[in-house]
């Protein structure tokens, strides 16, 4: 759980919805970049090629109005999005330069409304228009070609079907079927025989995986039964890759059923299933992704190599067809395979002999709703730093945490803000609503051996603001705005203790009870509740339910630009200190199963599979297969660094600088954090950096996000995988992939596939 | 260009050139040429003449370095023209994990053809050329011959109007050479223009009605076979039921004299050895177990026993 935390603040929240503006502008500038440069050396190369009496030639380098046209206004954009940096005029603000020590904070893109960004999009635009004209002409012929929205390919299918079923339905084969379907039925009858639940849980598992791959199959082969050279091609991909005997690979998904759990795991519950969930992901990940690599690779080389294009090329197919057509066959096939093997995995995962309480942590899927977390004590002017509080550090080099001071009278508090309700806590089942925290506790005592740290926790909502303390003499308490309100509050559960219904007491006002009809009423009347002395552990995933009437009263006036419901977190315990960073601590929406979460994380690794199998075979169309291997390999496992490499890219180092002038202070045997000399070797070597920065930053484009596609942290930790995340992965896929297929389309259509 | 010309090429040239776009060998020189529709048009030449080239620069698989191609009527880069040409590698560079059946479906399916259609026109396709038996098998398992077969079958899925054959008759035996040249005739009476490139002059005399010759990339003759084949000085006498003699040779000398001539040779005609081949497996296809044996033996086994 703990390394959940780092990892959300490392890389900061995935992708959502409201990164798209920003992301498409992002896109726009770097894509259109890429484009610009393709559409000169494509202008270039068609007006240099004599076409004057050539008929043939006219069509292959074929040149429109409108490809001048975007292109001259892209020309004219980037002239004056030159102008605007050399004169300064419209830039985006530049964030001050980390501290030495200071992590690099990420950055959501957004959408920039200043000129330079905006002019720059633009151009991009107008490049992509203008190199993409004649893909998107063909891309439409392709498409009519191809895709018939009528029944002519449910009746193929049934025809094929038929056929199939016809050779099929031979004596001998019908005995083999039937052979190895009695055989399973009887293994799955002696494993209920034997009592092995574990066992036959995954024999009932591996069955409906199965029958599920089955049915995708026919599926797959209806969709290849479409009229059209595009699922032609991808049939022909597809039994070429089944026929080389490489699925027999796929077997090796079956090995970690071999090794239990716990020769893997580490003492705590939640590494159980962290690990076992790591070992599946990376499993998954190899046996797809390399085998998908290497058949994907050679497809259109061997075709080129052994002259099988030239029976295809002379057929009426165009050119990019072949290279959709291998996309779709390749991809296709591998999905099935990542399909089964995830099945077959989550059947393992789910019935691993996992701990009753790794269970309970993380064999789920959280819907967590996330606040912002603030640190606050007595006012800043009061305070010996003469700032406001902003959490103790307490010199860990990798922990994210702030911590705030143990004490009774302490005014530290950890504050968690919701700006923003689900309506769904309003309704909540039982009328409670779960928040769940984990929190690092920093101990300056021993404390008490077993003993955890005392902590209290206030919930509040916007109508209920709470005063700021202003000197540590007023013992620390953050009290109500609202005097009058706070002693109506405290006559109405003075009241209710007389009642024998304490509000503050959890044995006769807990979900289930009926005090807790008596809380809820109160919360929702006052908008307030607390919970004293609960004891809290070193990193444990741990939980209290507050009342759904707070939500209620937070949902009534409109708080402004207040938070509609806020946490405040104090630890009372003296001489320790409590850990929290924003993740740490939410309010529980609802609960998932862990098989539907563990699917959904599938998609990430789709993704990456669609990003291996893209770009392997529009490489394909110019390199032979064993440099498509090694340039993907090399794209890939790159996309793992990305982080570093932006770094490297927009100079974020706090010392050492750029490339060159660590490398600089490697051979001056420098320390990097000395102060640089002012001569003219170091000036130009830092010139050297900067250009070296923009180089890697155009580099950095061609390469995927590659760990942004990962969610096994979400499944192995038990939190849901939020479906907006996995539409901004397949948005981003699509994205990356278009302008690799522009590429792919022209190498295509330039190639001498006979030369 | 007439509308009876199917294929037309204009000053075509092809230069094949190295990564650093260094010439490296002139393939084809400025060939202007013309296949009317209905012919059967025979390219030949040595190896490296620009066969092969003028084949591919016609089917867009190579580009012109200068000059242009027509098909139809239509650039030769216009991928729509291929639906109506049919086109057999001079090696069946055919998928070989395939069967046969399963090879002319994929190859129907890249022209579109109705489902019904092409499973009925395979089916004919593979009783043609004799693989009903090996429909089957994949074609990693067929010999060189029977891949030729298939791979001329997938060149007629299309029920082409042109149809281009490299080397058709490559690797198969004399039999399948026989078959093939019959088929190439049979394409002819069916309308269709072939244009064939070979360096088997007799497979060419046999068949075509135009012939290209060329030579390291040059076109150096161009015309009918029959009048490109014609001796005009010479003139050939055949004779039958007479036998040769002294007596015979002297007539003969005397009339050819008269007529300002002389005689040059009197002598039985021989077959050709394919005639020869041809006619043997058919004699043993009729008669089973018929075997050669040496003259001596021969006798001897239709001597009478004592």
């Amino acid at each position: 759980m703990a390394l959940f935390g780092i990892l959300q603040l490392d890389r900061g929240d995935p992708l959502g919805y409201a990164q798209v503006p920003g992301l498409v502008q992002a896109w726009l500038q770097d894509a259109g970049g890429f484009a610009a440069a393709g559409l000169l050396l494509y202008l270039a190369y068609a007006l240099a090629t004599p076409t004057d009496k050539s008929e043939s030639e006219k069509l292959r380098v074929r040149v429109t109005k409108f490809m001048l046209l975007a292109g001259a206004a892209a020309l004219v954009l980037y002239a004056v999005y030159f102008v605007l940096i050399a004169t300064g005029k419209g830039a985006v603000p530049q964030p001050p330069p980390p501290q030495p020590g200071e992590m690099p904070k990420p950055v959501p893109p957004e959408w920039r409304k200043e000129l330079q960004p905006q002019v720059l999009a633009l151009a991009g635009l107008c490049a992509l228009l203008g190199i993409g004209h004649l893909f998107a002409i063909d891309l439409l012929n392709v498409v009519r070609r191809n895709v018939s929205f009528n029944l002519s390919g449910v009746k193929r299918f049934g025809a094929s079907l038929k056929r199939y079923t016809g050779e099929l339905g031979s004596k001998r084969r019908l005995a083999v079927i039937a052979g190895a379907l009695a055989a399973y039925g009887a293994l799955g009858a002696l494993l209920y025989a034997l009592d092995v639940p574990r066992f036959t849980g995954i024999w009932l598992g591996v069955l409906v995986v199965g029958a599920g791959v089955a049915l995708a199959a026919l599926f797959l082969l209806m969709l290849f039964e479409a009229e059209g050279p595009v699922w032609a091609i991808a049939k022909l991909s597809f039994k070429e890759a089944v026929r080389s005997q490489v699925l027999w690979l796929f077997l090796l998904v079956f090995l970690p059923v071999l090794f239990p759990v716990q020769w893997f795991a580490g003492g705590k519950p939640s590494d159980e299933m962290r690990t076992t969930t790591a070992i599946a992901t990376l499993l998954l990940s190899v046996l797809v992704l390399v085998p998908a690599l290497l058949i994907t690779s050679f497809g259109i080389p061997n075709d080129i190599k052994n002259w099988n294009i030239f029976t295809v090329v002379s057929k009426p197919v165009e050119r990019f067809e072949i290279v959709a057509g291998r996309f779709v066959g390749y991809l296709a096939l591998m999905t099935l395979v990542t399909l089964a093997l995830t099945g077959v995995s989550l059947v393992f995962v789910s019935n691993n002999s996992l701990s009753d309480r790794a269970r309970a942590e993380t064999y789920t899927a959280r819907v967590p709703h996330r606040g912002k977390l603030d640190f606050k004590s007595i006012v800043g002017t009061q305070r010996q730093e003469k700032k406001e509080f902003e959490g103790t550090n307490v010199g860990r080099e990798f922990d994210y945490r702030k911590y705030i001071a143990g004490a009774g009278v302490s005014p530290q508090r950890a504050i968690w803000h919701f700006a923003t309700l689900p309506g769904s806590m309003v309704r909540a089942v039982g009328d409670r609503v779960p928040v769940e925290f984990t929190f690092d506790i920093f101990k300056l005592t021993k404390g008490e051996q077993n003993k955890g740290v005392l902590t209290k926790f206030v919930f509040v909502t916007h109508n209920v603001p709470l005063k700021q303390p202003v000197k540590d003499t007023e013992g620390g308490e953050w009290r109500w705005e609202n005097e009058e309100r706070r002693r109506a509050y405290d006559k109405r559960a003075a009241e209710l203790r007389a009642e024998g219904r304490d509000p503050l007491n959890q044995a006769t006002a807990r979900p289930g009870t009926p005090g807790w009809e008596a809380v809820n009423k109160l919360a929702e009347e006052f908008g307030y509740y607390e919970i004293n002395g609960k004891e809290v552990f070193d990193y444990q995933v741990m939980g209290v339910e507050v009342p759904a009437g707070l939500f209620r009263n937070a949902q009534q006036g409109n708080p402004g630009s207040a938070p509609r419901f806020s946490v405040y977190v104090k630890c009372e315990s003296e001489g320790q200190l409590l850990g929290a960073a924003e993740p740490d601590l939410y309010l529980l929406e609802s609960e998932m199963p862990f098989w539907f979460n563990f699917l959904k994380a599938g998609i990430g690794l789709w993704c990456r599979l669609c990003i291996v199998v893209g770009l392997a075979v529009v490489l394909s169309t110019y390199l032979s297969g064993i440099l498509v291997v090694i340039a993907v390999a090399f794209i890939f496992v790159v996309g793992f660094f990305t982080d570093h490499l932006s770094d490297v890219a927009n100079n974020r180092n706090a010392v050492g600088g750029g490339p060159l002038q660590s490398l600089s202070q490697i051979f001056r045997a420098e320390q990097p954090t000395a102060p640089l000399s002012d001569s003219a070797a170091t000036k130009a070597i830092q010139k050297g950096d900067q250009v070296l920065s923009w180089v890697i930053r155009r580099f950095q484009n061609v390469i995927p996000d590659v760990e942004s596609f990962s969610w096994e942290h979400f499944v192995g930790e038990g939190f849901n995988v939020n479906g907006e995340y996995l539409v901004l992965n397949l948005l981003v896929t699509f994205g990356y992939l278009i302008p690799w297929f522009v590429f792919g389309y022209y190498m295509m259509k330039l190639r001498e596939v006979a030369a | 260009m007439a509308d009876d010309v199917v294929v037309e090429t204009r000053s075509l040239t092809k230069v094949y050139r190295d990564f650093w776009g260094r010439k490296k060998k002139t393939a084809l020189n400025a060939l202007d040429l013309k296949i009317h529709r209905g012919e059967i048009f025979g390219l030949l030449g040595p190896n490296g003449s620009g066969k092969t080239t003028t084949i591919k620069l016609l089917l867009g698989l190579l580009f012109p370095t200068s000059g242009d191609a027509f098909v139809f009527n239509e650039p030769a880069a216009k991928v729509e023209k291929n639906e109506r040409i049919g086109y057999l590698p001079e090696e069946s560079y055919l998928y070989r994990f395939l069967n046969a059946e399963e090879t002319l479906d994929f190859y129907g399916r890249l022209f579109n053809i109705d489902p019904d259609v092409r499973r009925q026109r395979a089916a004919e396709l593979i009783e043609m050329v004799g693989l009903g038996a090996d429909k089957k098998r994949i074609l990693k398992e067929y010999s060189k011959g029977m891949r030729q077969r298939i791979g001329l079958a997938q060149a007629l899925i299309n029920d082409p109007e042109l149809v281009i054959l490299d080397e058709p008759t490559s690797g198969l035996d004399p039999l399948g050479t026989r078959w093939m040249k019959d088929l190439i005739l049979d394409l002819r009476r069916k309308g269709k223009t072939v244009l064939m490139c070979s360096h088997r002059l007799d497979d060419v005399q046999d068949v075509c009605d135009r012939i290209a010759i060329l030579y390291n990339g040059d076109l150096q003759t161009l015309g009918k076979v029959s009048t490109l084949l014609e001796d005009a000085v010479r003139l050939e006498v055949r004779a039958n039921g007479v036998k040769e003699s002294a007596e015979l040779k002297a007539d003969l000398e005397a009339v050819f004299r008269k007529h300002g001539g002389s005689l040059e040779a009197v002598g039985h005609p021989t077959t050709t050895l394919e005639e020869l081949f041809l006619k043997i497996v058919e004699e043993s296809k009729a008669r089973p177990g018929r075997r050669y044996l040496p003259p001596e033996e021969a006798k001897q086994s239709a001597a009478p026993k004592a």
